[in-house]
């Protein structure tokens, strides 16, 4: 086999194994530089040492391909923590709530025009529920959605519980009311503010920390890479 | 270094703790940490030099190495540096290390709670 035909196999393991075309390139480039080293060490030594044995030096290509692939892939959430799981979640909250509150504009406000209190007085409790629930929603699918980032990636669990509490607070201090028309149609009120949290909004807050403490409940018992790497090679050798 | 030969499975693992061990020293691109692995070991820990990339990719990964491509010999290289992280790594792997040698060492020596092979033989 010459360094082509070996280099070709590399490549064709690598793309099996579904490698980034990025981390392929590299190896590749590294591993074509590292070829040149050894056929330069061993013009210089002037010893026996074929073309063959140079590759075979190299290695497997499968063996290669196989360590390439174990290596765990680190989406761009884990490689910036900070960003994703603290700065992130309650700018998404928000982005959320206010994609919800869109879809009450196109769907819920006109399914409900031309109905006042006085004629239809269960709008009352609607109201009351219908703005909590917004910010219940959007803090709730951010909590998920970072927790399941966060196992995904591999990083401590503590950035997940990070990420519920700073949504939380955020929920504690959102406040959506929605105040439906008493007599006049049409005079219905949408409004959305932040202020000192109110008993009733600390509701708010409790679903995202519910969501935290499940994940660090059932992550109790599964490592993270970052707790893993230190201790592995030893234990392993060991 | 030998060829086509590959090292027992106990070694797992050993690889990374070398690499660390040789870039506590000096930046190095994979070409050179394998030969320095081969120069320090006296060619007595083998394998297959391209396995050295994968391990440098995950120790980049985990945070331990830092690695910028720099001109080595009128050729663009990737030169791989310990970071500080690698560095802490590399002090708490080492006295593991040692400390599993050790008791390895008193395992097949007979000592504290081991066995001593030739009393076994012997009897």
């Amino acid at each position: 086999m010459d360094f082509h035909q070996w280099q070709q196999q590399l490549r064709n393991e690598l793309y099996q194994r579904h490698i980034p075309a990025d981390c392929a390139e590299r190896l590749m480039n590294e591993l074509v530089d590292h070829y040149l080293d050894l056929q330069e060490a061993t013009q210089m030594k002037s010893d026996a040492t074929t073309n063959n044995d140079v590759i075979k030096m190299l290695g497997d290509p499968k063996s290669i391909a196989t360590a390439t692939a174990q290596i765990p892939r680190r989406s761009w959430a884990a490689r910036h923590p900070l960003l994703s799981y603290l700065i992130l979640p309650p700018l998404m909250s928000l982005v959320v709530l206010a994609l919800l509150i869109l879809v009450d504009v196109f769907l819920l406000v006109p399914a409900v025009r031309g109905r006042t209190l006085e004629t239809d007085p269960w709008l009352a409790s609607a109201c009351l529920v219908l703005g909590p629930l917004h910010v219940i929603v959007a803090t709730s699918l951010i909590a998920l959605w970072s927790c399941r980032s966060v196992a995904r990636s591999g990083r401590s669990k503590l950035w997940g519980i990070a990420a519920c509490l700073v949504v939380a607070i955020l929920g504690a201090y959102t406040s959506v009311n929605f105040a439906a028309p008493t007599a006049v149609p049409g005079s219905g009120r949408l409004s959305l503010g932040f202020g000192f949290p109110l008993p009733v909004f600390w509701m708010q807050a409790v679903t995202p920390l519910i969501i935290g403490g499940f994940f660090y409940a059932l992550r109790r018992a599964t490592p993270s890479i970052e707790t893993e790497s230190e201790n592995t090679p030893l234990s392993r050798a060991a | 270094m030998a060829k086509g030969t590959s090292n027992p499975d106990f070694l797992n693992g050993v690889p990374e703790l070398m690499v660390l061990r040789v870039l506590r020293d000096e930046s190095l691109h994979g070409y050179a940490i394998v030969q320095q692995i081969a120069q320090r070991t006296g060619g007595k820990i083998e394998f297959g030099e391209g396995s050295i990339y994968p391990v440098l990719y995950r120790l980049e990964q985990d945070g331990l190495l830092t690695s910028r491509k720099e001109e080595v010999r009128g050729r663009q290289r990737i030169l791989y540096r310990l970071s500080s992280k690698g560095l802490k790594q590399l002090e708490s792997r080492t006295a593991r290390w040692q400390e599993v040698v050790c008791a390895i060492q008193t395992f097949f020596e007979g000592g504290e709670n081991g066995f001593s092979p030739v009393a076994t033989t012997a009897s």
